[in-house]
């Protein structure tokens, strides 16, 4: 076992424990809303399962009592981290929001532990090696060597390389994969706005980033992104050289958003993420103005690509785009830059840079503006201000004074009892509605889908979100999106209602932000969305994905259609399952909606089937896809709850 | 890639997309003098048709005003050249796309070089120029001055330009209350007319929420959807799915026991996707139009065009559009001629899309029925930071149709003047000496024939600017 990482989760969370506890029992005398009330119930569980766990009688809780740590009742372990799943639901749940898939393999590895072991095993290189980076991934097909996909066909060998390292089951680093793409939401890198002549790579090398960055703290990823060649080409940082008295100034691009977007947000936060409200106008604070933008925007001037990009079919040397950007001293502009209030000096470029990026990754905002955002790409649009302070409590601490421990953000997220504690029937808003490209690789993985050709072409942009090709920087949907005038954005959100003693002014800015409940994805799901998604599904399930290989001529020109012998699924695990309808459709709504799917509804699925213990084995793969195309389609699996 | 081989590719995706054979874009093959009869005898019957569009073209990221309309007189050319010599058109391009108009002062301005189908508009009294407009809560005065939102923030200005609220602030957008009122001054029932009332073509925002049309109904402009295993003549058509989609649509509604809001809103989204797609892709299937349309924007004005062409078929009187022609956030690559879109190439693609557009209402006999505009988060500096701008405040933008009045520009006209620090706030960003609700305005009194009242109603500030005081361009 790696005990330092267990050691890092169980004392990070202790201050979060400390909070839930406060915070739960001051509530739960105070509203009867369901989440309090769901959270008290859930202290009470796990008071009791830790008593059995100390006592060391009970067998489905002795796993987490072993090595001596009695004494960790005292310090405040976090509850939650005791548990073990006591259903296969719960256990589906939870793989559900930590990865992608829950198999029953995954479901029945996971009740034999506990999450903190789960989690620490996800953790840990050496009984979980991580796969190849896309980048090699790529270079291993040669799209170094060939100059017409490199260069001409946008960054098509990327969403394939992609596609296959989330899909192919022999990798089996999920929860890193899964943690990346909820990175990759907010750090946003837009492929098509970086140049065709280099599209590929650089989208894998921002996706390399991150997935190896996943598991490394927040400062660390934030430096590699910003020197990183992707960041500079997009957001513009790269070749911005400093004034030079004709009129040209320093590009602002990456200034902008790296506060806007990457770290400290708009306006002044409180702990729990709700914006801090100046008692004095009652107006939320700023948290920098154009003058912050203008300055810094020097500090991230003469910084070019580490080798020089010939256009010529000679050079296929992809370090300019992999490699880190290069210093130019002669584009930095050296003055003292002074932004958010603290000066900096100094004559190395790369020190200025450090103390530029230290002072907005030290900036008090960042633990709960990232933090929150999190929480709603795995667990829940609407966390409470109390979850949200519990896991920021832990980006700013981890227990051992590190800040912005991912491990441990991970961790808090999951490990939350608001995570944890399982959705009543009558809840109306937790969870999240699920993402298309989340339900696509779900899919993949769960019905065993793979490539006979082993090309891996396959173009799954009709489904309505592919990864890195969000509209822009403000990525696919914004993290406050409520869709207008629905039931959702006329709805107070119960667990985030305002603190009386800071009334709030409705003529401000964003005053009613917080209050109503928000749905982020839905800004892809309108009725486009929707239909995008169902069909490319149907045809997904009933006949392939979509090949896209402009190549080899097998489609003609445009290289775009249905090969009949690849880019399928096989359903391996479900025709072992399809003996008769309602074990299939148990089985589909396990693996697939954690068994969220209500019994009425998973009735007329089981209705619709005609499947039987003597159907031949085409009418069982028909009755799959069947069922496979309903169950994926049920508002209670599309909504991860 | 070239466009022609991307387009080919397209079309595969589109085919495949489809359901069935059902799309048939082949009815615009009609033999010539067909086509000419038929917009000689659509000319007649719309003369007095009581019907009206809005057609909004965002150009997102924030379009460089000083790239776009140029300064042509020779002074104020050279205040231009030596702000941004970096990215300055040289003026011996600009030639093909000077202006007619010119201003006191002598004031020239010429459209960028790609532009000549907007310039012989704005030449022929098709079109104009509205100078120097963006988010202002009342005019600007630095001693009472009150943020419009989030200055240079994109999605904060966005949502402002739409709805005259930051990011996530209003519930509606002017497009979508512009469209409210004409039900509410008839006094009608939207009904099911609503969904075709407010329509977005790829895009999603505040624009065209309203509060008895709701939400737009979007629209690909790629493709005509509809829920393929519930359409009956589609190859996927799966009766067992069709039944167990209405079971849980009925469910849904009655069941008291599951009341989860996002369950809900998926539900209502995909029954309103499987009705309102059918109706809207028959009728567009079935209607006439034969002006051709270039690729990109030109596609989704043409989606917008074949709507209206159905506007009978749909039951509608009045119409707000919005289109989106994003990739203006031009920090760099600004004319890098490798990059996928550079600034000429957005202008060129703005400005074929709009021509065909204009074209096509003539073609329909409803040029002066349909009044196309521009918006944009921002303008951009007026300095370069070498081969690109940054975020700026005002801008200009352009309206379109034959309803259009003929003195080519209204607002005032800005100095291009960096030493004169009185109309920019540092490096040329304009400070708008007209607002979005005057710009709002005057496009709502036309559309809706709205009083002053209505139209503050309507628009939160402006009321700040004096009654009745916005342009005259309509």
């Amino acid at each position: 076992m790696d005990t330092q990482s267990l050691e890092d989760i169980r004392t990070s969370n202790s201050d979060a424990a400390n909070l839930s506890v406060g915070v739960d029992v001051k509530e739960s005398g105070e509203t009867t809303d369901s989440r309090s009330l769901r959270s008290a119930a859930m202290l009470a569980a796990s008071a009791s399962a830790i008593l059995a766990a100390c006592g060391g009688g009970d067998d489905s809780t002795t796993d987490t009592a072993d090595g001596g740590e009695d004494g960790l009742l005292a310090s405040n372990r976090p509850l939650s981290a005791y548990f073990t799943p006591r259903t296969d639901q719960e256990a589906a749940r939870f793989l559900q929001q930590a990865q992608f898939t829950s198999t029953q393999e995954e479901i029945a590895a996971l009740r034999k532990t506990t999450f903190v072991k789960w989690l620490n095993a996800q953790f840990n290189e050496n009984t979980l090696p991580i796969g190849p980076t896309l980048v090699d991934i790529m270079i291993g097909w040669d799209i170094h060597r060939d100059i017409t996909l490199q260069y001409q066909y946008y960054d098509l060998p990327f969403m394939n390389a992609h596609w296959y390292r989330l899909i192919d089951n022999r990798f089996k680093d999920q929860m890193r994969q899964r943690m990346a793409l909820a990175l990759s939401e907010f750090f946003v890198f837009k492929v098509d706005d970086v140049g065709y002549y280099s599209m590929p790579f650089t989208a894998a090398k921002h996706m390399d980033i991150l997935s190896s960055g996943a598991f490394s703290t927040f400062d660390k990823l934030l430096s590699k992104i910003t020197l990183s060649y992707p960041m500079g080409k997009f957001l513009s940082m790269l070749d911005s050289r400093k004034a030079d008295g004709t009129g040209q100034n320093p590009d602002e691009n990456y200034a902008r958003e790296i506060m806007q977007l990457f770290t400290i947000g708009l306006y002044k936060l409180n702990i729990n993420g709700t914006p801090y409200i100046d008692t004095s106008s009652n107006n939320p604070i700023p948290t920098y103005k154009q003058e912050d933008i203008t300055n810094l925007a020097r500090i991230f001037t003469g910084y070019i690509a580490a080798k020089e990009f010939h256009q010529s079919i000679a050079d296929r040397d992809v370090t300019f785009i992999t490699a880190p950007m290069a210093k130019d001293p002669s584009g930095h502009d050296f003055g003292p830059v002074t932004f958010l209030g603290q000066t900096i000096t100094g004559s190395d470029m790369s020190l200025r840079l450090n103390q530029a990026l230290a002072i907005l990754f030290n900036h008090p905002n960042v633990g709960p503006f990232f933090c929150r955002q999190m929480i709603q790409r795995l667990v829940t649009s609407n966390p409470s201000p109390e979850y949200v302070a519990r896991v920021a409590s832990v980006f700013n601490d981890n227990g051992y004074g590190v800040r912005g421990d991912l491990k441990a953000v991970w961790s808090a997220i999951l490990l939350d009892y608001e995570a944890r504690a399982m959705p009543t029937a009558d809840d109306k808003s937790f969870g999240k509605l699920r993402e298309p490209m989340v339900r696509f690789v779900q899919w993949a993985r769960t019905c065993d889908f793979t490539s006979k050709l082993g090309t891996w072409k396959l173009d799954a942009r009709e489904i309505g979100q592919s990864p890195l090709k969000a509209q822009s920087v403000f990525n696919f949907f914004r993290p406050e999106y409520s869709p207008p005038k629905t039931s959702i954005a006329s709805t107070v959100d119960p667990a985030n209602t305002r603190d009386p003693a800071k009334p709030y002014n409705p003529q401000t800015p964003n005053a009613d932000l917080r209050k109503r409940l928000c749905a982020p994805e839905f800004q892809i799901s309108n009725e486009i969305g929707v239909m995008k998604y169902v069909n490319f599904m149907t045809q997904a399930i009933y006949r392939a994905v979509p090949c896209y290989d402009p190549t080899s001529h097998f489609f003609g020109e445009s290289g775009y259609g249905y090969h009949d012998d690849d880019l399928h699924a096989r359903y391996t695990k479900q025709i072992a399952k399809a003996t008769d309808a309602t074990t299939l459709a148990n089985h589909l709504n396990l693996v697939f909606a954690a068994g969220q799917i209500s019994p009425t509804r998973l009735q007329i699925v089981i209705d619709a089937l005609k499947i039987s213990n003597t159907s031949s084995a085409a009418e069982k793969l028909d009755q799959i896809r069947a069922a496979v195309l309903m169950v994926m389609n049920y508002p209670e699996y599309l909504v991860q709850k | 890639m070239d466009n022609a081989k991307q387009e080919l590719i397209d079309q595969e995706r589109r085919r495949f997309i489809r359901h069935g054979a059902q799309v048939g874009f082949a009815a615009t093959a009609m033999p010539m003098a067909l086509n000419l009869m038929a917009i000689g005898e659509a000319a007649a019957q719309t003369q007095s048709e009581d019907y009206k569009a809005l057609v909004c073209i965002s150009l997102d990221g924030g379009n460089d005003y000083a790239n776009t309309l140029i300064t042509y007189d020779e002074p104020n050319y050279n205040l231009y050249y030596n702000a941004r010599p970096q990215i300055a058109i040289p003026r011996d391009q600009l030639g093909a796309t000077v202006l007619n108009k010119v201003l006191p002062n002598n004031r020239r301005y010429a459209l960028h070089p790609s532009m000549p189908g907007i310039a012989s508009l704005l030449n022929s009294g098709k079109a104009a120029v509205l100078l120097n407009v963006g988010p202002l809560i009342r005019p600007y005065d630095p001693m009472n001055y009150t943020e419009p939102g989030r200055l240079f923030s994109h999605a904060d200005q966005v949502n402002f330009w739409q709805s005259m609220g930051v990011d996530g602030e209003k519930s509606s957008g002017w497009g979508g209350r512009l469209a409210d009122s004409y039900f509410k001054k008839m006094n009608v029932n939207p009904g099911n007319t609503s969904d075709f009332t407010c329509v977005a073509i790829d895009s999603h925002g505040i624009f065209l929420v309203g509060d008895q049309v709701k939400r737009p109904f979007p629209q690909p402009s790629d493709a005509i959807y509809t829920v393929n295993p519930l359409t009956v003549d589609s190859e996927f058509y799966r009766p067992e799915v069709m039944a167990a989609f209405t079971k849980i649509w009925e469910l849904n509604l009655n069941d008291s026991a599951r009341q989860h809001l996002f369950e809900k809103e998926y539900n209502r989204t995909m029954k309103r996707a499987h009705i309102s797609s059918k109706t809207l892709g028959d009728a567009i299937t079935n209607s006439t139009l034969s002006t051709p349309f270039p690729d990109d924007l030109g596609h989704k004005l043409k989606r917008v065009a074949q709507i209206i062409a159905a506007r009978q078929t749909l039951g509608v009187k009045r119409q707000v559009f919005m289109v989106v022609h994003g990739g203006f956030d031009l920090h760099s690559d600004f004319s890098n001629p490798f990059a996928v879109l550079n600034h000429e190439k957005l202008l060129g693609k703005l400005d074929s899309a709009v021509k065909a557009f204009y074209d096509a209402t003539v073609e329909l006999g409803i040029a002066s029925n349909v009044v196309t505009f521009t918006i944009s988060e921002f303008g951009r500096t007026l300095t370069s930071n070498g081969d690109g701008t940054d975020h700026g405040w005002g801008n200009h933008h352009f309206i379109i149709g034959d309803a259009v009045n003929k003195k080519t520009y209204y607002g005032k006209v800005p100095s291009v003047d960096l030493a004169d620090d009185t109309w920019h706030i540092g490096q040329g960003r304009m400070i708008p000496t007209t607002s979005v609700d005057q710009y709002a305005a005057t496009l709502g009194k036309w559309f809706g024939g709205l009083t002053d009242i209505q139209l503050q109603a309507i628009l939160p500030n402006l009321k700040n600017f004096g009654t009745g005081n916005y342009p005259q361009f309509l």
